[in-house]
């Protein structure tokens, strides 16, 4: 039984400011379509939605023909890499916006999670606004009522429940968002990455709940995330996007291989070349060397060694103010989980004298993580680490391999094992 | 969005907008929803101000002062025969009223933007619960209005309410339904040409002086001018009110009909123009 099918379904924005050209164009597109009876020219042009490179046009395809059945039941990780047309994918399902042409069909009721506490007001209870919150989800006032005891116990905010949200704590906010969320009973459930909020304690109740609904109640679940672990544990299947097109389709783990694939694909350029990158290109990174005790360059190294990390950059703004960087490097493992960062706005440095070295370089006395290949990436930015100050980043830029070696007890290798990253060493006495 | 209840999908989402209907019956099921907005646009004004109360109480009093000594003082225009106090505020509140549902409902894109762009449900709610929810405020100046009416009927001036006050709801919802409609075609403007805000800021503030708030409509004596301000539905409304309340004014059975026709097809208009609107406004903002 089919649950959603997408039908050749495509999404079109329009790039850049409102003008004159937008009356221009609406008036065009008007005498052409309802007046001539001839088809929309500006369905015509518009290019796919590659990020990184400067377009010609200013319409895009956010999404171009998607096609795709999903079965009732399953639960379907949706994966790609920002931009890809994860959201707008989300955004068209849930009916915040419309297509630009085709089809999308769905059997049964649609709850769309993507944010927790939608229509929260600061200045009304916690009880007033599950109310406010169900409704907007598209609860009926009787359904809330019988769960109004089950959302309360399991947020865990009992105590606070005829307190205005203004004297919340964020977490508490989000956790009374999420167990909204969690007792709605639609027969098709699309969320978007509201699992990376909360602490760890919530963030596995969520997920918990999240499991339970997809497969104890055999609800169709479509799920965006940026963390493939959660990913992993959650859906079946996954369709990878990729500039607005579905490039793969299959089970999940088959999905996230591809991906993670498609995200090292890049690796082997000069980093110079590489345009996948984010920020305003105030400084552009241009190299990385990664350099063991003797100062040979390496891309392996032996667990519990030191490691020094050498990243050049090219500055192409003059006028930039290196004094203020804030640089932000880190290693994370295959499954794209940020393992170490190393952020100097936490490790004391006077970046002073940057501008003329153009090179920054991290010392690691002692690499102590398990065993395996880790991707390392960069971000620098001035000011403040919020996106709108990012003068460069780059997602994996080359890969540290880190070899099995004794730790714990000298002359005995670790063991094979998942889980825990860290290792620290330590004896027990 | 179409319901096909006959076949195995419930829900299609297509490129099209509304092909048919008003999305009445959506509206109606959201009801609790409308409800649920009222409550929290009435107990938020109510919290946040404890002066704000009295503030609403208050504020129609100034204007009506500025009014006094403006046009009644200064320009000399008649009232007829009423006291200043109670025609000027008769005007000013349902003038208030209509004139913050109009803005309102015209900001609704815009005002809602963050909530429209995380989850969908009939738009149409907002508005609506936009004119409910100002009723809060219309009838705490309603009450300064009647206090002040009272006093000048215990001072002994003959005010002569009369059986065409029981009109008052008719008027109320007429009111209404052109404050929404016509709030609704702007919102849908709007969206996309933003300059057409400013436009309509003071096409508001002229309206109010095409209106006989400031002035009696017997006031005009030039034929034409008197059937062009007739034109205005909004005028008969604030007759009917002020000859309903205190027996001066003009009344006619034909002006309300009138007032109500416009009313219903400003208000079709502009529930098709929103509904054509709210799908891919969130793309325009």
């Amino acid at each position: 039984m089919t649950a959603i099918e997408f039908n050749h379904v495509s999404k079109q924005y329009r790039l850049g400011l409102v003008s004159t050209k937008t009356l221009s164009h609406d008036i065009r597109r008007w005498w052409l379509t309802s007046i001539m009876r001839q088809e929309d020219p500006y369905l015509k042009i518009g290019e796919t939605n590659d990020r990184a490179t400067k377009g010609n046009s200013e319409y895009v395809w956010a999404l171009r023909d998607i096609d795709f059945k999903v079965e009732q039941g399953d639960v379907v990780g949706i994966i790609g890499k920002n931009g890809a047309g994860k959201s707008t994918l989300l955004k068209l399902l849930s009916r915040v916006t419309g297509p630009t042409t085709g089809t999308i069909r769905a059997h049964g009721r649609i709850g769309s999670l993507l944010e927790v506490g939608t229509g929260f007001h600061s200045e009304m209870t916690g009880r007033e606004n599950i109310y406010m919150n169900g409704a907007i989800l598209g609860m009926t006032k009787a359904e809330i009522d019988r769960k109004l005891d089950e959302i309360i116990d399991f947020s865990g905010c009992e105590r606070y429940i005829d307190t205005p949200v203004k004297r919340y704590s964020s977490g508490m906010t989000v956790r009374l968002g999420f167990a909204v969320a969690a007792f709605l009973e639609p027969e098709i459930l699309v969320v978007d990455e509201v699992l990376a909020v909360g602490d760890a304690e919530f963030q596995k109740k969520a997920i918990g709940k999240m499991k339970d609904v997809s497969q104890g109640q055999g609800r169709t679940v479509l799920f965006v995330s940026h963390n493939m672990t959660s990913v992993k544990q959650l859906c079946k299947h996954g369709i990878l996007l990729e500039n607005g097109q579905v490039s793969f389709m299959g089970t999940a783990e088959d999905t996230i291989g591809k991906y993670l694939a498609v995200n090292l694909e890049d690796i082997d350029k000069p980093l110079a070349e590489r345009t996948d990158r984010r920020g305003d290109g105030r400084v552009r990174f241009t190299n990385v060397l990664f350099r063991n005790a003797k100062g040979d360059v390496v891309t392996e190294a032996f667990v519990g060694t030191p490691l020094t990390i050498e990243m050049y950059f090219d500055i192409n703004d003059p006028s930039v103010d290196l004094s203020k960087a804030i640089m932000a490097c880190g290693l994370s493992d295959s499954y794209g989980m940020s393992v170490a960062n190393w952020i100097s706005d936490e490790i004391e440095h006077d970046f002073s004298n940057l501008k003329d070295e153009k090179k920054i370089v991290l010392h690691i006395p002692a690499l102590n993580l398990r065993p395996q290949t880790y991707n390392f990436g960069v971000q620098l930015s001035i000011g403040s680490t919020s996106p709108k100050d990012w003068c460069d980043e780059i997602g994996p830029i080359s890969q540290l391999t880190i070899l099995n070696d004794s730790i714990f007890t000298p002359g005995v290798n670790l063991k094979d094992c998942r889980g825990h990253q860290a290792l620290v060493p330590a004896r027990y006495l | 969005m179409k319901q096909d209840t006959g076949k195995y999908y419930t829900t299609v989402i297509t490129p099209k907008s509304y092909a048919h209907g008003l999305g009445l019956k959506e509206l109606w099921q959201k009801r609790y929803l409308i409800w649920l907005f009222v409550k929290r646009d009435i107990t938020v004004q109510y919290k946040q101000t404890i002066f704000g109360m009295g503030w609403y109480f208050i504020s129609p009093l100034f204007t009506m002062f500025m009014y006094i000594i403006v046009f009644g003082r200064i320009a000399g225009i008649p009232t007829d025969d009423v006291p200043q106090p109670v025609f000027y505020l008769s005007g000013i509140c349902l003038w208030e009223y209509f004139s913050a549902c109009l803005t309102d409902v015209a900001g609704t894109f815009q005002k809602n933007a963050s909530l429209f762009g995380k989850v969908y449900f009939p738009r149409l709610v907002s508005p609506v619960s936009v004119v409910i929810s100002r009723l809060f405020r219309f009838s705490l100046q309603l009450g300064t209005f009647i206090i002040v009416y009272l006093f000048f009927v215990l001072k002994g001036v003959h005010l002569c309410p009369n059986w065409y006050l029981l009109l008052f709801p008719v008027i109320i919802l007429i009111m209404q339904g052109l404050a929404l409609g016509l709030g609704l075609i702007i919102s849908s403007l709007t969206t996309k040409y933003r300059d057409l805000v400013n436009f309509f800021g003071v096409f508001v503030s002229l309206w109010m002086y095409a209106t006989p708030i400031v002035y009696p409509l017997s006031y005009v004596t030039n034929p034409t001018l008197h059937k062009i301000m007739l034109l205005n539905p909004m005028t008969a409304l604030i007759e009917t009110f002020k000859y309903g309340a205190y027996g001066a004014g003009e009344f006619s059975w034909s002006a309300l009909c009138y007032s109500f026709i416009c009313m219903l097809v400003l208000l079709v208009i502009g529930i098709y123009m929103f509904n054509r609107k709210q799908k891919y406004f969130i793309d325009t903002i």
